[in-house]
């Protein structure tokens, strides 16, 4: 199969040796901009919204970066970068998913996709052999998740014997709230029986795109909250994003760093059940980097009356 | 949505008895009550009820038993292994 070269490097606009907090950092700036929600023109926005998560799911793997940088000119190689789905050569047929939110080229170096099943032996063979299982990862936003969202799906298998190609195009449903690797069946959509036997089914790994507020766990919601020192001693009511609208969110007087606040039912859905997992606010308290003279004078005044010093025991 | 593409509606939690997960599988009841005796496998809800990453299980036990040849106890320790590979990959990319 013909396929692209990817720059993911360029995707993401940093250099060929960027640190991995400058890609995490790089990441989370573009997903912002390009964000479907965020973005006037969804569609364009959604194009490169999983061209940048395709790019960070690369190269934010230590192990997927390495590849990607030896296959660099030698991509081209139909041997360069192959076997993770390890076909014996000249024996079974190749396949190829589209619609999954990755690139033809992710798929063909990077994806993971594999087949298991029942190998064809002569005795089995005689009585017909079910199709092997195909197995391949699924990029499904957390809006996805959150709404539900139809996906066209298509999957070319060639034949190495007779060369022959075959596409089967069909569309699944992601089903509400499914959680980052879970495996969602599509029964009957693998590779083809033989002999009259059934065809095997096709296993989607559902793969949580990355998202420039949030994170999940599970059903769970998690998100960065910056706060002020002022707020985290005095407390505070602040308003925060979540997947569908923002919250108001109340700081409690004395918060400490890394403090997570949990709101019940803000979080994915748990299927069709109408329940919901829980959103986790979790507290950065930041330092102003420069006072005005009015600032400083306060903060003088604060050391002079305050007792507090974090380097005894009881602080 | 594409009215003229077939459309599949996976349910994520969905479960199947004994019966229904053999006739999926094409492996014999007795077979898998004795896999599930030997902890490879694992009831979800109902003791009789296997989820569809049961239904995946059986069919990655049957692919290790015909082309590694492995035992059951064979088959635990790759099935334990793949399985933490798995989870660690996932926790991993959580991380990042």
């Amino acid at each position: 199969m013909a396929v692209e070269f990817k720059d993911y490097y360029e995707t993401l606009g940093v250099a060929r040796d960027a640190s991995t907090a400058d890609i995490k950092k790089a990441f989370r700036k573009l997903a912002r901009i390009h964000h479907p929600d965020v973005a006037k023109d969804k569609k364009t926005a959604e194009a490169k919204f999983k061209e940048i998560n395709e790019a960070n799911e690369v190269l934010s793997d230590p192990e997927k970066r390495k590849k990607y940088d030896e296959l660099g000119a030698d991509w081209q190689n139909p041997q360069a970068g192959r076997g993770a789905r390890g076909p014996a050569p000249g024996y079974e047929q190749e396949f190829n998913f589209g619609g999954t939110g990755f690139s033809d080229f992710f798929e063909q170096y990077f994806s993971g996709a594999s087949r298991h099943g029942f190998p064809g032996t002569a005795s089995t063979a005689e009585r017909g052999r079910r199709g092997s299982d195909i197995e391949g990862d699924i990029l499904v936003t957390l809006e996805e998740i959150m709404h539900g969202a139809v996906r066209p799906i298509s999957l070319q298998t060639t034949d190495p014997r007779t060369g022959k190609t075959t596409t089967h195009s069909f569309q699944v449903r992601i089903p509400l709230g499914v959680t980052d690797g879970k495996r969602i069946r599509v029964p009957g959509q693998g590779e083809p029986g033989a002999g009259g036997a059934a065809a095997g089914d096709l296993y989607l790994r559902v793969r949580h795109a990355a998202h420039p507020e949030f994170h999940t766990e599970g059903h769970d919601l998690y998100y960065d909250l910056d706060i002020a020192p002022w707020e985290a001693v005095l407390g505070a009511e602040l308003s925060v994003p979540t997947l569908d609208g923002s919250i108001k969110l109340r700081i409690p007087q004395g918060s400490g760093n890394g403090q997570q606040l949990r709101v019940r039912g803000r979080g994915l859905p748990k299927g069709k059940t109408g329940e919901r997992g829980d959103y986790h606010a979790t507290l950065t308290i930041h330092l102003p980097g420069k006072v005005t003279d009015e600032e400083k004078v306060l903060w003088e005044k604060l050391r002079a009356v305050s007792s507090f010093n974090p380097r005894t025991p009881s602080a | 949505m594409n009215p003229e593409l077939p459309l599949y509606e996976p349910d994520a939690d969905a479960t199947y008895h004994l019966e229904i997960v053999a006739q999926l599988t094409g492996i014999s009841s007795q077979t898998i009550v004795r896999y599930q005796e030997s902890g490879l496998i694992h009831p979800h809800g109902a003791p009789d009820e296997f989820d569809d990453e049961a239904v995946h299980t059986l069919r990655r036990i049957e692919h290790l038993k015909t082309t590694c040849e492995a035992n059951l106890s064979g088959l635990k320790l790759i099935l334990d292994l793949m399985n933490q590979v798995e989870r660690l990959q996932t926790e991993l990319r959580a991380r990042r």
